[in-house]
């Protein structure tokens, strides 16, 4: 099968550590033409950025031969101190993003998994009004056969629109544990016997208030809870969700190649990209998937490194035949 | 050009600490802090904000939370939800002082708890629509204590 996919790099993966002019560089000298920003991080005055800042980012896409895929925004449910956002107003925020999304010449606008199907139903005569595709990132602990995948899947059947979908981060398909988590975890004092229980009980799909009483009877320190609880502990599935994948293809615009790291034999930690490339290849989609550098939490390997290592797995894969 | 700075990788710089001057009398001190996040965060994401210089708590109604071209009370601050803490330029907090702070070294214990307006711990997106009573976001300590330099008088 043909590749058609191209790949692009997030500014996110290198946290803050360089400028955006000095990331745009870092991703030409790379190889890649395109890249995506997380606006709350690297794009002063967001959510309602300069026109300074307009004319600085395009400026930089004209200057270096590069485009911006995606203008990526916050649902942020909880910013009032009083009550959540309703969902007129998660609307008013997403259209705000979707407005600077086209102003920064972007293709695709990231919404977070906060804004439910019938929001996102509502944003899409907006998206094509301004020419951006408004997405809804699938990210760990969600998979995409979750029943909220499920939820935007009917939607998207309903509303019949090419300018909303999904945006699939590679992390909701990984099928293990971040190793460098269990080993800093283990380092710091949980022991083995508690690491085996709680890594057994969510391969067994166990909720994790059973997970926690099992480990407390064993002894658990109030550490090993808070590993158990912690947000990047428990994001992965047994078997990745590659037939749920299959499943969503029809409606994604956008992917994040999420990944934390390598193997001693060059093959990704957790995430089985050599059974996931493959799938959306040979659907023969032809956008983007960007890569998305996690592994700053864990390690002091060179962002630069490890994306230059993903690219060049990820070609390698998606050249090969089946 | 301020696109183009490298953000700080911690919330008080060396010369984070100075004294506040108001016709040619220090009646106060400045504390600038930059967000150690990775994200800017409204305003109203900050649940507690403290200080305590040289181990003496500052009464919150003394200073004056300054960012964005505008200066608020701390009791303002829940309500700003859209006013940004963004990552590049820091708050400048100002606290009224009749003396301000002596030249040399200075122990700062800075609180801040943010609330992650994003994360609710323990529900997932199934049950997240249902549930619009309980509002249980990931809090984040930002807390910390350092010694910090006032250059000059």
């Amino acid at each position: 099968m043909v590749n058609k996919i191209k790949l692009g790099v997030r500014v996110f993966s290198f946290r803050n550590t360089k400028t955006l002019e000095d990331a745009i560089k870092t991703i030409v000298k790379i190889g890649a033409d395109a890249f995506d920003v997380t606006a709350s991080m690297t794009i002063k005055g967001y959510p309602w950025p300069s026109e300074q800042m307009i004319e600085y980012v395009t400026g930089l896409c004209s200057q270096y031969k590069v485009k911006l895929i995606s203008y990526d925004g916050n649902v942020d449910l909880g910013m009032r101190c009083d009550r959540r956002l309703t969902e007129d107003e998660m609307f008013g925020y997403a259209l705000n993003d979707i407005y600077y999304a086209h102003r920064f010449g972007a293709e695709v606008h990231r919404i977070q998994w906060l804004l439910p199907p019938s929001v996102l139903a509502r944003l899409a005569p907006y998206a094509e009004a301004y020419d951006v595709k408004a997405g809804v990132e699938i990210h760990s602990p969600l998979i995409p056969s979750s029943p909220a995948v499920k939820a935007y899947v009917r939607m998207f059947e309903k509303a019949k629109s090419n300018y909303i979908g999904l945006i699939p981060d590679f992390g909701s398909l990984a099928d293990r544990p971040i190793k460098f988590f269990v080993d800093d975890a283990m380092r710091t004092g949980t022991k083995t016997e508690i690491m085996d229980c709680m890594i057994d009980g969510i391969n067994n799909k166990l909720p994790e208030s059973r997970i926690e009483k099992q480990i407390r009877k064993m002894g658990a320190t109030e550490q090993d809870v808070a590993v158990l609880h912690h947000p990047m502990f428990h994001q992965w599935e047994a078997e990745s969700d590659l037939e749920g994948l299959k499943d969503i293809l029809p409606y994604c615009i956008h992917f994040h190649g999420k990944f934390f790291g390598f193997d001693e034999d060059g093959n990704d930690i957790n995430i089985p990209v050599g059974k996931i490339l493959p799938i959306i290849r040979d659907f023969g989609y032809d956008g983007y998937i960007a890569s998305e550098y996690e592994g700053n939490k864990f390690t002091s390997a060179d962002p630069v490194d490890q994306i230059v290592k993903q690219r060049a797995l990820y070609q390698k894969i998606l050249e090969s035949c089946d | 050009m301020a696109e183009n700075q490298i953000l700080a990788p911690k919330a008080i710089h060396d010369d984070g600490l100075s004294n506040y001057c108001v016709n040619g009398k220090v009646i106060g001190y400045i504390l600038k802090v930059y967000l150690n996040y990775y994200r800017s965060l409204e305003l109203s994401c900050i649940e507690k904000l403290a200080l305590t210089v040289d181990g003496k708590a500052v009464d919150s109604h003394n200073i004056t939370f300054c960012i964005n071209g505008k200066r608020f009370m701390i009791s303002q601050l829940k309500d700003l939800f859209a006013e940004y803490w963004s990552l590049e330029t820091p708050a400048e907090l100002i606290v009224m002082s009749p003396t301000g702070l002596s030249k040399g070294d200075h122990e700062v214990t800075f609180t801040l708890i943010l609330r992650v307006p994003y994360i609710i711990p323990g529900h997932t997106i199934d049950t997240m629509w249902k549930d619009f009573k309980n509002q249980e976001f990931w809090r984040w300590d930002n807390s910390g204590t350092m010694t910090v330099t006032v250059l000059e008088k």
